[in-house]
């Protein structure tokens, strides 16, 4: 073979062998990366779940690797199959790691789901929409945050109670975010027209960072519309964007509690209080309260249809049974606090010194109510620090509302060593509306049309007529919620009454769940599992991806065989080529044509093993050539030799 | 001339096959088409259980829409397993042809005869034991009414499909029935107490009761170490997974662990994992079992249980047994004289039965506290009187003592001098706030307590007090009497209290022979089962308690799962007060199918049996009209039938009427591929000698010269030996083999058996 032919072969075949190498990049390994673009930006919204979000990357990983594996051991030297078997081989190992794994995907993954939240998501919930999904799981973990942060479990500095409390402190950053927005709002309503008053509020808002928008409208719609100081403001004169004042306050918290609200969103569950919150609380709600509805009329609750009015007032009504059976801590005589623990046998170990289902709440109120009137029922407990205990001894559940005897208590002050509130421990009992965890929304009513607008008027009024130190509304509202707390067996309800930006009186039951920091079961029980739940994700991410590269895989494993055969018959072109220039081997090569070209291959082994390693398989099969015609009836893509010899 | 020998295999080996797949193929893709058309994926003929995909996958493939399915497989594995065996054993591939298509006729024929003895026999059974009424079509006509021909495809199959739809959505049930089994089944089973342990003996006797020392002992030992008492049983599951405390084994219970997760201290965020047992009592534990309704979840009472939703079957033999039963009362001349003597007779046998002290009924009846009392399981789970007494005296409470409320209406009395007390008829009505010193001087007399209270004073007599708590019924009935008694309300009751005037009134002739009640329920409304159990010598405050508890019983009521319901006692009282114990036993199963179908059913959202309470209405399923349900028995027991036998019936019936259709075209097509095949074979053998046209024929001669010529190079090229392995003379077409090396290459048969000859003879003659 002349150096030029060979130049020119080798060019030809290095330019093949890239094309191939290049098909086969384009083929298994786009799976990867395009399960990783999601799992990327997955993985920004929940950082704390580690390596959860990336479990669809490693499974395409894993799927990629063992194509490559079987891409070796196929196409190793020492194969004796024929470039079309080794094709056949890749094409099904690409169909069985993408169309089959896609197909057990579809099968096996719905009863995963299913078993790991309950019922309550599906896998027809993510097929098609497992990136809103993924933003769902990671609002979840934001949304039990913001709730912790709000109700002063986090801290009792962020509070909502703490924080509109020094709203008309001078100098505190309340007070300066409360009037900074309350001038620019006010300069919003200051424009005559309304579309305009809406537009530049719009503005307003979509001008506040992503985070403080999310905390918001949180607190607005959860605690400031719900707070009796503000629930029955009319929109202010002239404002079509609703009471200024109040959403100025709403602003303020917000504003002032940006700061946490960002670490803690990005910290989320690797946060230890926010962690320790859940764990605790989580753990009092399923066992003190969704084992308590565990019987079929929680399956009814859950079905469509079956609802039914007795089912509800069973569920409210009924006898029930939990697991802390309203047990509660003691003291022991050198005043140590005992809280409630068992023992039990568990895999033939002894476990002991478990702290049962105590659930644990910021209290502001009722704290300083119990320091301040029921001091002597108070014990400070010497093996915890900053502990009391609320000795039954000389208290009553519920003297102050919502504590009871055995509780235990750990006070908070502020800087100026003031008492502003305190953790309460105690067992809590759930309602069926906590499970839930949402609004009910009973009515919405047009005062304007009522008693010629008076209403209009009137009620605003109440919120501002104070019997003592509370308004009516909030007594009234008080002594309802107390008939249903007493009602549903200590499981407190509250009716919802405000007036809403529109000017509309909305009245509405709400669960405690936003006030106890806990969301709705389901989704308490997603966020218990949602590091799994992210996985899930992932790989329903990735299922999508598996039909569609699979199918570009399959065409890019197909075309790099091409690129083998090819390669292969331009090197035995070349080869024949050089034979017929070499005059030494003349003779030799004309007899070796007469009788086929199985010896001039034999020859030139060595140089194609290189870079052809099936060559030698070709070979044989060459000189075989019915029964390598045979074996598929397209040969012309796989350079069968009689092929050759035609042309 | 070797080309156009290839050309002809290759013809006749596709028309081989063409015509194989006109065949059995064919037919079997029509049965699948049909059968996913017709019933794939319905309920009435897929398999029952489970809810995952897996098992759904599973219920269509053992359900009895695919039996056409199989049957055309059946079929096809029966004609092919024919071929492999004939292949192998039979060499003349004419006479194969003939057998195959023979076993095919077969395979076809038979079953298509075995259905129309055996079907037409069964539906002649059906039609004769089934009741009154029920029609069902002969089997040619069900034939040939599966599937519309004439306009619309529309046929008994979707008609069929149709209707079982109508009716589960109307009373909102599935095919199959669904239940929470095991513990959670019976809302009212909740974990036993240590004193509620017990075994019983051989003659039914209670023992092993603990005492109470032992109990506090206990309650210590598997506490929770602060010394609080916990009332249910906490003791581990011996070996054998019992009860056994100090060596007793208490048989009827059941352990059921939880495995919370707990956490570990009083800060951080770790866990522990820990197992707590419960124990709950087996008898209160529901059963999936064969009771009067079929196969459903019962309990030992043989009432449904609480987490029971109906199945198509259970729901129809509810309305069956519920309009059968009706029909046999009015047949067998029943009034509501002689129910209400029996059902009176009933409780009384019924609370003796459960009366003997000692025995095992004494003790669940000790725990389940009949209507009016407190305390005891009914009370946890219904609406009692004393359960009422409570929240009202609650909500009362509450309300009185609010601040301001109080305030309020100090405001008003005090601040702005405006009297709260009115001029009613001779006497006075007061709205008054009572305070701790007004009880404590007894200033409105016994049994008033803090808060608000309205109260009437007549001109003479004494005053009536009606305060939000538990005696507001009875005040407010005080008050109305006082009223009609003093003329402010102008009312001639007889003599009766209001409460009961009204009563009367319900029953009362008013206008052409119409009471209050039927004039009331020309406007849906039906106020009798307000009044259940009222009578003429009650107090208006005792008949608004009346009125309230059926009020509430219709939302809020409860059902022991141990108790044997008074129905059953009804033949019993039936017997000894000298009734027709068939007729008792009718009202039996009447108040049977109302609980099941109208309470049960309302409860779970699919009321089977409307109106049972003001409450739930004239409604069926989940809200719809009753109207949209099953209103007849001869609609019950139709639907019941054809349940019965269309779901098997159908796709057999689908599968006959295509077996039929494909029978010609099946033999056809199997004897056609057979012929080509023999064809092809005999080309590629160079057996077939049938005359060519004389224009091919000189073609093909010089085809042979040149080939011919050909040869010797092609022999020189190729190795020799492959002409000695022909078991054939070399003649014009064995060139075929050798100059097809390079194209298409064919390898070489050998010979069959009787073939030699053949080759020498006509193909087209009879075979040996």
């Amino acid at each position: 073979m002349t150096n030029d032919i060979r130049k020119s072969v080798n060019r030809k075949v290095a330019g093949l062998t890239l094309l191939e190498v290049f098909l086969y990049l384009v083929g298994m390994p786009m799976l990867v990366v395009l399960t990783a673009v999601f799992s990327v930006q997955f993985y920004q919204m929940v950082p704390y779940y580690t390596f959860w979000p990336f479990v669809g990357v490693i499974l395409a990983g894993v799927l990629c690797l063992v194509f490559f594996i079987v891409l070796l051991c196929v196409t190793r030297k020492k194969s004796r199959k024929t470039i079309r078997r080794q094709t056949i081989a890749l094409i099904v190992t690409v169909v069985c790691l993408t169309f089959l794994v896609g197909a057990l995907v579809d099968v096996v993954l719905p009863d995963i789901l299913s078993s790991l939240t309950s019922g309550t998501l599906k896998v027809e919930d993510l097929e098609n929409n497992y990136e809103e999904q993924a933003e769902t799981n990671a609002f979840l973990v934001r949304r039990f945050v913001m709730y912790n942060i709000a109700n002063g479990n986090y801290s009792a500095d962020y509070a909502y109670e703490t924080l509109v409390s020094q709203t008309d402190t001078f100098g505190s950053d309340m007070f300066t975010y409360n009037s900074s927005y309350l001038n620019q709002l006010e300069q919003i309503i200051s424009n005559s027209d309304s579309a305009v008053q809406q537009e530049k509020y719009d503005a307003l808002i979509a001008g506040l960072p992503e985070l403080q928008q999310e905390y918001f409208e949180f607190v607005y719609t959860s605690w400031v519309m719900r707070d009796p100081a503000y629930m029955l403001n009319s929109p202010t004169a002239g404002s079509s964007i609703g009471n200024i004042e109040r959403l100025a306050v709403g602003l303020a918290v917000s504003k002032a509690t940006l700061n946490t609200y960002t670490k803690l969103a990005q910290e989320g569950m690797s946060n230890e209080r926010i962690s320790y919150l859940f764990n605790k609380n989580y753990a009092s709600m399923h066992n003190d309260g969704y084992v308590t509805y565990d019987d079929s009329l929680i399956l009814y609750a859950q079905s469509s249809g079956r609802m039914t009015v007795p089912v509800v007032l069973r569920l409210i009504l009924d006898q029930s049974s939990d697991f802390s059976e309203d047990s509660r801590a003691v003291l022991d005589e050198n005043n140590n606090l005992i809280y409630p623990t068992y023992e039990a046998t568990v895999d033939g170990q002894k476990v002991e010194a478990i702290t049962s289902m105590y659930y644990e709440l910021y209290m502001a109120d009722a704290v300083k109510e119990l320091f301040n009137d029921y001091s002597h029922a108070l014990v400070k407990v010497n093996n915890y620090e900053n502990t009391y205990y609320v000795n039954p001894a000389f208290y009553e559940d519920n003297e102050v509302s919502r504590v009871l005897a055995g509780a235990v208590v750990v006070p908070c002050y502020n800087d100026s060593d003031e008492l502003i509130g305190g953790y309460v421990s105690q067992p809590m009992k759930w309602g069926i509306l906590d499970m839930d965890g949402k609004t009910m929304a009973v009515t919405s009513l047009d005062m304007s049309g009522l008693l010629n607008g008076a209403l209009n008027t009137l009620v605003p009024l109440l919120a501002e007529i104070k019997v003592g130190d509370v308004s009516i509304v909030e007594g009234l509202l008080d002594g309802l919620g107390n008939v249903l707390y007493d009602a549903t067996g200590g499981r407190p309800l509250s009716l919802g009454l405000c007036i809403n930006d529109s000017g509309l009186l909305e009245i509405n039951i709400f669960p405690m769940s936003v006030t106890y920091g806990v969301l709705g079961y389901q989704d308490m029980t997603w966020l218990q599992s949602n590091n799994l739940l992210c996985a899930v994700i992932s790989v329903m991410s990735l299922r999508n991806w598996l039909y569609i590269v699979g199918a570009i895989a399959l065409v890019t494993v197909f075309a790099a065989s091409c690129c083998r055969e090819f390669k292969l018959r331009i090197k035995k072109d070349a080869e024949e080529a050089a034979a017929a220039l070499e005059p030494a081997t003349e003779t030799a090569g004309a007899a070796a044509d007469a009788a086929g070209a199985a010896p001039v291959y034999d020859e030139e082994t060595p140089v194609y093993d290189e870079e052809t390693p099936a060559y030698d398989e070709e070979a044989p099969a060459y000189d075989d050539e019915a029964p390598a015609a045979d074996e598929v009836g397209g040969g012309e893509y796989f350079g069968e030799a009689p092929s050759g010899d035609d042309e | 001339m070797e080309r156009s020998v290839n050309g002809k295999i290759k013809f006749y080996r596709n028309l081989k096959v063409l015509f194989y797949c006109l065949g059995l193929p064919l037919f079997v893709f029509a049965v699948i088409i049909t059968m996913t058309w017709l019933f794939a994926g319905e309920d009435p003929y897929m398999g029952s259980g489970g809810s995952t995909t897996v098992i759904w996958l599973q219920n269509q493939v053992t359900g009895s829409g695919p039996y056409g399915i199989w049957i055309a497989f059946g079929v096809w594995l029966l004609v092919a397993v024919v071929q492999v065996i004939l292949r192998k054993t039979m060499h003349n591939r004419r006479a194969r042809t003939v057998i195959v298509a023979v076993i095919a006729l077969l395979a076809m024929g038979v079953p298509i005869v075995v259905m129309d003895i055996v079907l037409p026999a069964n539906l002649a059974d059906i039609q004769a034991t089934a009741p009154e009424g029920v029609t069902v079509k002969s089997y040619g006509l069900q034939l040939s009414d599966l599937v519309g021909k004439t306009g619309s495809p529309i046929g008994d199959a979707h008609s069929f499909l149709s209707q079982v739809s109508s009716v589960t959505r109307a009373y909102n049930i599935g095919y199959y029935d669904g239940t929470k089994s095991g513990l959670a089944d019976n809302t009212s089973n909740i974990p036993v107490t240590y004193e509620s342990l017990y075994n019983v003996d051989e003659d039914g006797k209670v023992i092993n009761k603990l005492s109470e020392e032992r109990i506090l002992e206990l309650k210590k030992q598997y506490g929770d170490g602060t010394g609080t008492d916990h009332d249910f049983v906490r003791v581990p599951p011996n070996a054998d997974g019992k009860l056994e405390i100090d060596g007793v084994v208490y048989e009827n219970y059941t352990s059921a662990s939880y495995s919370p997760s707990l956490p570990s201290g009083t800060t951080g965020s770790a866990t522990t994992g820990y197992k707590i047992f419960r124990w709950y009592k087996t008898s209160r534990d529901s059963e999936y079992k064969e009771g009067v309704y079929g196969m459903a979840s019962y309990n030992a009472n043989g009432l449904l249980s609480d987490g029971y939703v109906f199945g198509i079957d259970t729901a129809l033999e509810v309305l069956r047994q519920y309009y059968y039963s009706q029909m046999k009362i009015s047949e067998l001349g029943g009034s509501d004289a002689i129910y209400n003597a029996i059902y009176a007779e009933a409780l009384r046998l019924q609370e003796k039965d459960y009366s003997e002290v000692g025995t095992e009924k004494y003790e669940i009846w000790h725990n389940y506290v009949k209507v009016g009392g407190s305390g005891g399981t009914e009370e946890g789970f219904s609406m009692t009187v004393g359960k009422l007494t409570q929240l009202l005296n609650s909500v009362g409470s509450h309300i009185g003592n609010n601040v301001v409320i109080s305030s309020l209406l100090g405001l008003i009395t005090d601040t702005f001098g405006v009297s709260l007390s009115f001029p009613v008829g001779d006497g006075t009505l007061s709205i008054l706030v009572v305070t701790a010193a007004d009880v404590a001087n007894n200033t409105y007399g016994e049994g008033v307590t803090e808060g608000l209270l309205i109260r009437y004073q007549p001109a003479t007599g004494d005053a009536s007090n009606i305060q939000l708590n538990g005696n507001i019924l009875y005040a407010l009935g005080d008050l109305l009497d006082g009223l009609v008694k003093s003329g402010v309300i102008p009312v001639g009751t007889g003599g009766l209290s209001i409460g009961a005037w009204l009563y009367d009134l319900l029953s009362k002739d008013l206008i052409l022979g119409l009471n209050l009640n039927s004039i009331l329920g020309l406007f849906g409304l039906d106020l009798s089962s307000l009044f259940v159990g009222v009578d003429k010598t009650m107090s208006t405050g005792e008949v608004l308690e009346k009125i309230v508890m059926n009020l509430l019983g219709g939302l809020y009521w409860y059902c022991d799962p141990e108790i044997i319901p008074v129905y059953d006692y009804y033949e019993e009282a039936a017997e000894s007060l000298g009734y027709d114990t068939e007729l008792a036993s009718y009202y039996c199963m009447l108040d049977k199918a109302v609980y099941n179908g109208g309470w049960h059913g309302y409860m779970i959202g699919s009321t089977l049996i409307p109106g049972v309470s003001l409450i739930a209405g004239d409604n069926i399923g989940s809200g719809m009209p009753s109207s949209m349900g099953l209103g007849s028995y001869a609609a019950v027991v139709q639907l019941q039938t054809d349940l019965s036998y269309k779901p098997v019936y159908y796709p057999l019936y689908m599968v006959r009427n295509l077996l039929l259709a494909f029978l010609p075209v099946v033999v056809f097509a199997l004897i056609a591929s057979g012929i080509a095949a023999e064809k092809e074979w005999l080309l590629e053998t160079g057996q077939d000698d049938t005359p060519a046209k004389k224009k091919k024929a000189k073609k093909a001669d010089k085809a042979a010269a040149k080939a011919e010529a050909a040869l010797p190079a092609v022999e020189e090229e190729f190795s020799k030996p492959e002409e000695t392995d022909t078991p054939v003379e070399r003649t014009e077409a064995f060139v075929e083999p050798a100059a097809d090396i390079v194209g298409e290459p064919t390898v070489q048969p050998e010979a069959e058996e009787g073939t030699e000859t053949l080759a020498e003879e006509n193909n087209g003659k009879e075979v040996e």
